[in-house]
């Protein structure tokens, strides 16, 4: 016996550009998969997603494909699933290759799953970001993100004599 | 998202709760103790975010007090969680901790990890660790000496309080009115300053009536025996589960013969002990301790480990928990043991399952004997019976020990008929026998075995295994003949 077609959905991003994808891909998007139980017709106008632009939403959908089929974390996982992030910052192996783009799409995948609630690769996301961070000192961690640094002097005086014990650690 | 401004670095795109969701995830490499305060030194915006959220500081794994203190500057009055590891830092050098003890007012969970030289926390004086600690509910400290003394009315709200390794006076034990849980304990081999009497158990926790869990772990700590005259018992209506783990049962003995608890309350004992006469005492002091007293053998949640000290021997009382049957009996009798409550702990145990019992003897086996004889001689599922000979005076009597333990109550036996009986018969699921019998005479006691009728005829209804053990070997002769009977015979000879 042949297997179900595997349902297509349309979306559409705010620059206008459209994808078509089998929903248990999409369904990865907490966001989606609520909006597509919410629908009890089938509709043929696409799903507008004014949050995210194309090049955005191409990259998340390969993540998506990827990681198609994996057990999407339950609300009584959440929990667990935080007491192990605080524990690792490890990322697999295809996620960290996945994720090595420029910083402008860095944040914009970042905003893009928290907006579509696709809780794993924001988690992917904020490690890189803290990954970034650790182990620099403030002026690196400026240099690296272009932060300009705001305090006056004085204040940066202030706040070096406070955390000096810190710069080591 | 194009509508951002592109003056703005990319980074600043994120929302404040992305932020601080990576400032967390920084923030936990403990390798990167001080990440948290470095972000926070980047720009004003940063510093904004990681000053206004508190929760940001309120629980952290610290090493550094220093860390500890400018933490607790940003807390902003929420109470903080905080756990120092001495142990994990290689530069140890003694920190001085009273920059904690006086911002205790602030705390709310403390753990206190000290370094194994348990000098932690001895050069602090009294008056740091008096510090008022309203809020403080959590309280764990190892390997520290701590003067526990000072909670006494600084630490009003107390729920939980945990104390492995810690040096102290139990004299010098606080009032605590609202502690719930309490936990005393040190390792094997740790040294243990605090020796208890049931007294200062009873005088010290009088004043925690709301006491629902308590365990006692004393590697080689003591629990003072008892005063005369003295017969108080502390009544601690919320507890819900008591633990010990002791090396000497007469410990356990005190501490329950002092306490009355619910029925229902959760008993786990985990003794270090031989003495069938000290096992019976401490399940006769667990009923009356209760303030309505089950049958012992039918508590379900009774887990009972009475062991010999050599870890290769089988435990002494093993009751399985979720039946509340007992399946292994291991009896080794001691002279301290009243025939009275020896008779009532056996008609408690629920013997019923029993498939295996293991009996050492002392020249007072026939004395007590005769009440464990009629109880096992109608138990169905009796497989395996081991029987010591180390203290009868003779292999007669041993015989016909054998012989009372297999036979029913109401069939006389006299030694001299011993070689005609047939005691085996009444046991037909009986598998094996251990035959043991340091005598010089092995090989002609065990020829007397063969030639009487009960192995021959235990064997054609089930006996299958034979296991002699002797301080001679048996003869060729001998052991071909048993094997003759028996099939498999196996023997171990000690010195």
């Amino acid at each position: 016996m042949a297997a179900p077609a595997t349902q297509q959905i349309k979306i559409r991003c705010n620059d206008e550009k459209e994808f078509t994808v089998d929903r248990d891909v999409l369904e990865r998007s907490v966001l989606i998969k609520n909006m597509l139980e919410d629908v009890t017709e089938q509709q043929d106008a696409p799903i507008p997603l004014p949050n995210v632009s194309g090049p955005v939403m191409a990259k998340v959908l390969e993540y998506c494909t990827h990681h198609r089929g994996e057990p999407l974390p339950s609300a009584d996982t959440e929990q667990s699933q935080d007491e192990t992030r605080k524990r690792t910052t490890d990322i697999s192996e295809w996620d960290q290759k996945f994720i090595t783009v420029d910083q402008e799409m860095l944040f914009e995948i970042i905003l893009a799953a928290n907006y579509l609630d696709i809780k794993s690769l924001l988690d992917v996301g904020c490690k890189t970001v803290a990954n970034m961070i650790k182990g620099k000192t403030p002026e690196e961690i400026r240099k690296l993100f272009n932060i300009v640094n705001d305090f006056t002097p004085e204040e940066e005086a202030q706040i070096k004599k406070e955390n000096e014990w810190a710069e080591d650690r | 998202m194009a509508h951002f401004s592109t003056t703005h670095p990319p980074i600043f795109r994120l929302p404040v709760e992305l932020t601080l969701d990576i400032f967390r995830e920084a923030a936990q490499d403990p390798s990167h103790l001080g990440t948290i305060f470095i972000v926070s030194w980047v720009c004003r915006r940063w510093r904004d975010i990681a000053l206004q959220n508190p929760s940001l500081w309120t629980d952290i794994d610290v090493l550094i007090i220093e860390f500890v203190r400018a933490s607790l500057t940003r807390c902003q009055g929420r109470p903080a969680s905080f756990s120092i590891n001495v142990c994990e830092d290689e530069d140890y050098e003694p920190y001085p901790i009273a920059p904690i003890l006086h911002s205790l007012g602030q705390i709310g969970r403390l753990e206190i990890t000290g370094d194994y030289r348990g000098e932690f926390g001895r050069t602090e004086s009294t008056d740091a660790w008096m510090t008022p600690a309203p809020s403080l509910k959590h309280l764990r400290v190892s390997y520290c000496d701590f003067p526990v003394d000072v909670f006494s009315g600084v630490a009003p709200c107390l729920e939980h309080l945990h104390l492995h390794n810690c040096d102290f006076d139990f004299d010098t034990f606080p009032r605590l009115p609202a502690l719930k849980s309490l936990h005393l304990g040190n390792d094997w081999g740790w040294k243990m300053g605090s020796v208890i009497s049931a007294r200062q158990f009873v005088d010290k926790l009088q004043w925690s009536p709301l006491l629902s869990t308590l365990s006692f772990e004393f590697g080689l700590g003591q629990v003072r025996s008892g005063e005369p005259g003295w017969d108080e018992r502390l009544l601690l209506p919320e507890l819900r589960r008591l633990s010990m783990k002791l090396e000497w049962a007469s410990g356990a003995l005190q501490l329950l013969n002092h306490i009355t608890i619910p029925t229902d309350a959760e008993i786990v004992l985990d003794l270090y002990q031989d003495r069938y006469g000290d096992c019976v005492l401490i399940m006769d002091a667990l009923r009356r301790c209760r303030t309505a007293g089950p049958p012992v053998g039918s508590m379900h949640s009774l887990q009972m480990r009475v062991a010999h000290k050599e870890p290769e021997h089988k435990y002494y009382l093993t009751e399985r928990p979720e039946e509340g049957e007992i399946v292994s009996l291991s009896i080794s009798f001691n002279g301290r043991l009243p025939l009275e409550l020896a008779e009532r702990s056996l008609q408690e145990l629920r013997l019923g399952s029993l498939e295996a019992f293991d009996v050492a003897g002392t020249e007072r086996i026939p004395a007590v004997g005769s009440m464990f004889w009629s109880t096992f001689a109608s138990l169905p599922n009796l497989r395996t019976i081991e029987v010591h000979h180390l203290f009868a005076p003779s292999f007669v009597e041993h015989f016909c020990l054998i012989h009372r333990l297999l036979t029913r109550p109401a069939l006389t036996v006299h030694p001299d008929k011993i070689k005609k009986s047939r005691p085996l018969l009444v046991y037909p699921a009986l598998q094996t026998l251990l035959y043991e019998d340091f005598g010089g005479a092995l090989n002609e006691h065990v020829k007397q075995l063969i030639h009487g009728l009960s192995v021959r005829a235990a064997a054609g209804r089930g006996l299958t295994k034979i296991t002699v053990i002797g301080s001679v070997p048996l003869d060729e002769e001998v052991l071909d003949n048993l094997k003759g009977v028996v099939g498999e015979v196996s023997q171990i000879t000690r010195g």
